[in-house]
């Protein structure tokens, strides 16, 4: 089974100018990408987002053991949005360094347990962790009925012009 | 579209699930499950209203299947709406004044 | 796929070079313009398409779809068959799916393409493949052309090509599919209209389509800024921007928000 994450271009534009705002103490930015399932019965499923939900400033919580700590409040929103069903969440949040992005040991341990209550409340939609760089994007995806994270998939930056990634390699740049 | 309470009643009668699609523009009322008139073939299926002009018509009611009916009125028109084929019959309901439930019935009419 | 073949188009750059490897083509209707699609897709070295065509190539098509042999009339080849013929004659490691149904039946395959190329002749049918297209992110290139009589006047031959990009203006904000001709349609009772067509306008028609595919594809030019309607006048032999963009440059949709994405899912009432 594998995934293609399609993203609009004007999407990620808006995404990116918020994730590289200063912020008063936290060293990196954190927001929440919607995204819906398409194509669930094909072999490759689609993931389509459709909206940027940013962390407001005072929800950070100055934890200078890294590079971002966030409050409940903004996982729990994310949460109720998860809920409805009609809505796959994904943490999102950037490295700045051109190519490939990688999840860091501390993304690693952090951000699956919010994947988790996402997946609790929205069974039926895919959740999980999108990656920026400057240039190029990863993400980890938790299909509807998967416990594990799959990384076999593509992404696709839908604009003009298009730019295609493969999720597992830096065949492009974003 | 906010639906009063006791309109959304009378759709809820009508099915099994009743439920509100959007797409290009458009409101589609759906209902899983309507029993269609006397005659029919098959006695039920599932229905999709439009109660805003679509296609030159001031509402459109849709079908999940082609139905064989007492009026032997052909479904000559097929369209893909939220992803599923629909079929409708050429027929048409110039009444704009009436609520949901009525306006699926109104369309029924042409199967008898 | 060599050097040489490679170089000869380096202008198109990097971002060619890619996509023409990992893209996933959609063409629906090979016959008449996308006969031209489908050729200029196999030359350019599109590696991924699928060709959607439910039709069987008759006597009545000959004049109009490339790649098409007589001998094919009375084998009674299918459309998609004969797309995929050209494809091998030209590329034939690509990977090509020729679905011999409506994309309706095979709705699957068209939602897995990264871009797609209507050539049909219906507005209800661009309209679907648009809203289809829209739901799932996929850019969507449509062409049609048209022969109409005129009284004491030679006959006019027009077309359009117009790109439907998510978040951009759709078919219906320019003006493409209006309510006006879908209730024409619908007044047909679903009799199929036999439109004139003809071999070099269908061509100039698709040559554009391709050529505004690259861009989107992989930007070559900077030239092209959508939102993207050509039209075309086939006594004068002229494509160019269409007089119906005067003023909607920056038309918001409001047909498609962003937020009508993915497999639909009703709102319990």
């Amino acid at each position: 089974m594998s995934w293609c994450l399609r993203i609009p271009e004007a999407l990620l534009r808006a995404i990116r100018a918020d994730l590289s705002r200063p912020h008063a103490f936290a060293a990196e930015r954190v927001g929440f990408v919607e995204a819906a399932l398409g194509n669930k019965d094909a072999e490759e499923k689609l993931i389509l987002a459709s909206a940027y939900v940013p962390v407001p400033d005072a929800e950070y919580i100055d934890d200078p053991t890294v590079g971002a700590r966030i409050g409940g409040a903004p996982i729990r929103r994310a949460v109720e949005r998860a809920l409805t069903g009609r809505t796959g969440v994904f943490h999102v949040h950037a490295h700045e360094h051109g190519g490939r992005p990688r999840f860091s040991g501390i993304d690693l341990t952090e951000i699956p347990p919010i994947v988790r209550s996402l997946r609790v409340a929205g069974r039926t939609q895919p959740h999980g962790a999108l990656l920026l760089s400057r240039d190029a994007a990863a993400a980890m995806v938790w299909l509807p009925g998967s416990d594990a994270p799959n990384i076999s998939g593509r992404i696709t930056i839908v604009g003009r012009p298009m730019r295609f990634l493969e999720n597992a390699s830096d065949h492009g740049r974003v | 579209m906010d639906i009063p309470d006791d309109i959304l009643a009378e759709l809820r009668a009508l099915g099994r699930k009743v439920q509100r699609f959007d797409e290009a523009g458009k409101t589609y009322i759906y209902v899983e499950g309507h029993q269609l008139p006397e005659g029919c073939d098959p006695p039920m299926a599932d229905v999709l209203l439009c109660p805003q002009e679509r296609d030159g018509y001031p509402s459109r009611l849709f079908f999940s299947q082609r139905v064989t009916s007492a009026s032997g009125r052909q479904f000559v028109h097929e369209a893909r709406i939220a992803e599923r084929q629909w079929y409708a019959i050429s027929w048409r309901v110039d009444r704009t004044d009436l609520r949901p439930a009525q306006l699926i019935a109104a369309h029924l009419r042409a199967l008898r | 796929m060599d050097a040489s073949d490679v170089d000869r188009q380096g202008f198109l750059g990097s971002g060619f070079a890619l996509a023409r490897r990992v893209a996933r083509i959609g063409a629906v209707g090979v016959s008449g313009g996308g006969s031209h699609i489908v050729q200029q897709l196999a030359h350019l070295g599109f590696d991924r398409v699928t060709m959607f065509d439910a039709d069987v190539f008759g006597k009545e098509n000959l004049h109009r779809h490339v790649g098409a042999r007589h001998a094919d009339i009375a084998a009674q080849t299918k459309k998609v068959a004969i797309g995929q013929r050209v494809y091998d004659d030209v590329r034939p490691n690509a990977i090509v799916r020729p679905v011999d149904k409506r994309w309706q039946d095979r709705a699957d395959l068209l939602r897995s393409c990264d871009l797609v190329i209507g050539c049909i002749d219906t507005f209800e049918g661009r309209k679907e493949i648009e809203t289809t297209a829209r739901r799932y992110l996929i850019p969507y290139i449509d062409i049609g052309m048209d022969v109409f009589t005129v009284q004491g006047a030679p006959p006019r031959v027009v077309g359009q090509m117009a790109l439907s990009l998510p978040g951009g203006p759709c078919l219906e904000c320019l003006s493409v599919v209006t309510e006006r001709e879908l209730a024409q349609e619908a007044s047909r009772y679903g009799g199929k209209v036999i439109r004139q067509q003809v071999v070099n306008a269908n061509g100039q028609l698709a040559s554009a389509a391709i050529g505004v595919a690259l861009d989107v594809l992989c930007g070559w030019s900077g030239d092209l800024k959508p939102p993207i309607l050509l039209q075309y006048d086939g006594n004068r032999c002229t494509i160019e921007r269409s007089r119906k963009l005067n003023g909607r440059e920056h038309v918001r949709c409001p047909h498609f928000p962003a937020c009508e994405v993915g497999d639909p899912i009703g709102i319990d009432l």
